[in-house]
């Protein structure tokens, strides 16, 4: 029961989250440093050893859907990429035992340029999608990874706080 | 864990992964290139779609417009307080407008007395409990060369003469004390007499005393300053008669003089240091 509702409260935090940003987007991350707050949540619960895969990847679709679902883009779009972040994140917390705040930076900011890209070309084959140059495309990746990886350790912290089974383990 | 829960769970997994891809791809294909599975997909996931969509846009109507009201809250402080300092400058312009204009009004009365005058602001009232000034005060004295005796006018009229000059300060004795004395002349037939102030706490009067009791003049008549002494240059006006008394057998007549300046409203004044150098001037 505990472990429920401690993936309900990240999903709500999630929420929140998008909500907040989405009202406060040009005070609180002017464009193009908006960073993607749902995914650090997904890599946390990803590479802590004490949360169960299903639990982590159900947690994740919620989060997902949820962003689908308020940003506006084709149902499915985010809902995938992240149950697709967590696999990956959870593989690459289970090969490497690194752990920490410099971990969380680097984990974060890497795999957030990469699902952002993902989730870039993806939208590119969207009937009717806005097309971007290359350029403009890579600065908002690198900026949202950069924002991203900048909150990470706090959203990281976030989920340890309300997830008792998120213990992360010491370098 | 069990052979069979990891079976679930590794199912379970596979379709976290499966079903958005496959709700993805059908609303990632052309609309005319879709296939029954993906019409039946869209269909399916219109109306949760379309319903989660208005909570959230409700959601964020209530957070937006929450946050709308409290700009407008904040604008409202603003312009209040924008008001408030509007209002006061608008207050601090018009006492100066006032300001001006009765210096502007002194200066002309300067030019016309043509006579050497010293301007002086009036420092300190004494206000009778009947709310009536009885008593004035002025910012000039003996460095200005002032002392007793001359004459205090204002744009509308005579307000009387120094009584006292002690250091940079001057007291002034008005026409409506019971001290002050003025020869006068009245309305157009000149008709000759002396003012004294009745000193009444309730009301600005004067005492007027005809020096000949079958002079023409009636209560509305100008009362100017005769000249007569070199005391006062003449033609400065005191007041109006407000009231005549008739008396059968007596040598004179008398009344009363309303005085023709506002004591109460009195800034600024004009202290005649010299006698006139033209006694035609007013």
């Amino acid at each position: 029961m505990q472990r429920v509702r401690g993936s309900l409260i990240i999903v709500l935090v999630a929420f929140a989250m998008l909500l907040l940003q989405s009202v406060f987007s040009t005070v609180l991350a002017p464009h193009p440093f908006a960073p993607y707050l749902g995914l650090p949540l997904v890599y946390a619960l990803a590479t802590a050893p004490g949360v169960r895969p299903l639990r982590g990847a159900l947690t994740a679709f919620a989060i997902g859907y949820s962003y689908d679902l308020f940003t506006g883009n084709p149902l499915g779009l985010h809902t995938f990429v992240f149950v697709l972040g967590y696999f990956a994140s959870w593989l690459i917390g289970y090969l490497l035992p690194f752990r920490g705040i410099v971990f969380e930076m680097i984990f974060s900011f890497v795999l957030t340029l990469l699902l952002g890209g993902l989730l870039e070309l993806i939208r590119g084959f969207t009937p009717g999608g806005i097309a971007r140059s290359a350029a403009t495309l890579s600065v908002t990746l690198f900026a949202s990874a950069f924002a991203t990886a900048l909150l990470a350790p706090i959203l990281f912290a976030l989920v340890r706080s309300v997830d008792p089974e998120s213990e992360r383990t010491p370098t | 864990m069990n052979y069979f829960q990891t079976i679930r769970d590794a199912a379970i997994l596979l379709a976290l992964l499966i079903i958005p891809a496959v709700f993805l791809r059908a609303n990632l294909r052309d609309p005319s290139e879709l296939s029954w599975l993906d019409r039946a997909l869209i269909q399916l996931s219109g109306p949760v779609q379309y319903v989660a969509e208005w909570a959230a846009d409700g959601v964020t109507g209530v957070i937006e417009d929450y946050v709308y009201l409290l700009d407008v809250k904040s604008d409202n402080d603003h312009l209040r307080a924008e008001n408030d300092r509007l209002q006061r400058e608008m207050r601090t312009l018009r006492s100066n407008a006032q300001q001006v204009r009765e210096l502007e009004s002194l200066l002309g009365l300067r030019e016309r007395l043509a006579t050497e005058t010293r301007t002086a602001r009036v420092i300190a009232k004494d206000i009778s409990p009947s709310f009536r000034v009885v008593r004035l005060a002025v910012d000039q004295g003996e460095q200005a060369g002032l002392h007793a005796g001359m004459p205090v006018v204002a744009n509308q009229g005579l307000v009387g003469q120094i009584r006292r000059v002690s250091g940079r300060f001057a007291d002034v004795l008005l026409t409506i004390d019971p001290e002050s004395r003025v020869d006068v002349v009245v309305g157009e037939g000149r008709a000759r007499g002396r003012i004294e102030g009745l000193g009444e706490r309730g009301r600005y009067r004067c005492r007027i005393q005809f020096d000949r009791s079958d002079d023409q003049v009636a209560v509305g008549d100008e009362v100017f300053t005769s000249g007569l002494g070199k005391k006062f240059p003449p033609s400065i006006l005191i007041g109006y008669i407000s009231e005549i008394s008739e008396q059968e057998f007596g040598l004179y007549q008398e009344g009363e003089v309303a005085p023709a300046v506002d004591f109460t409203r009195l800034d600024e004044v004009l202290i005649l240091t010299s006698g006139p150098k033209d006694p035609d001037a007013l």
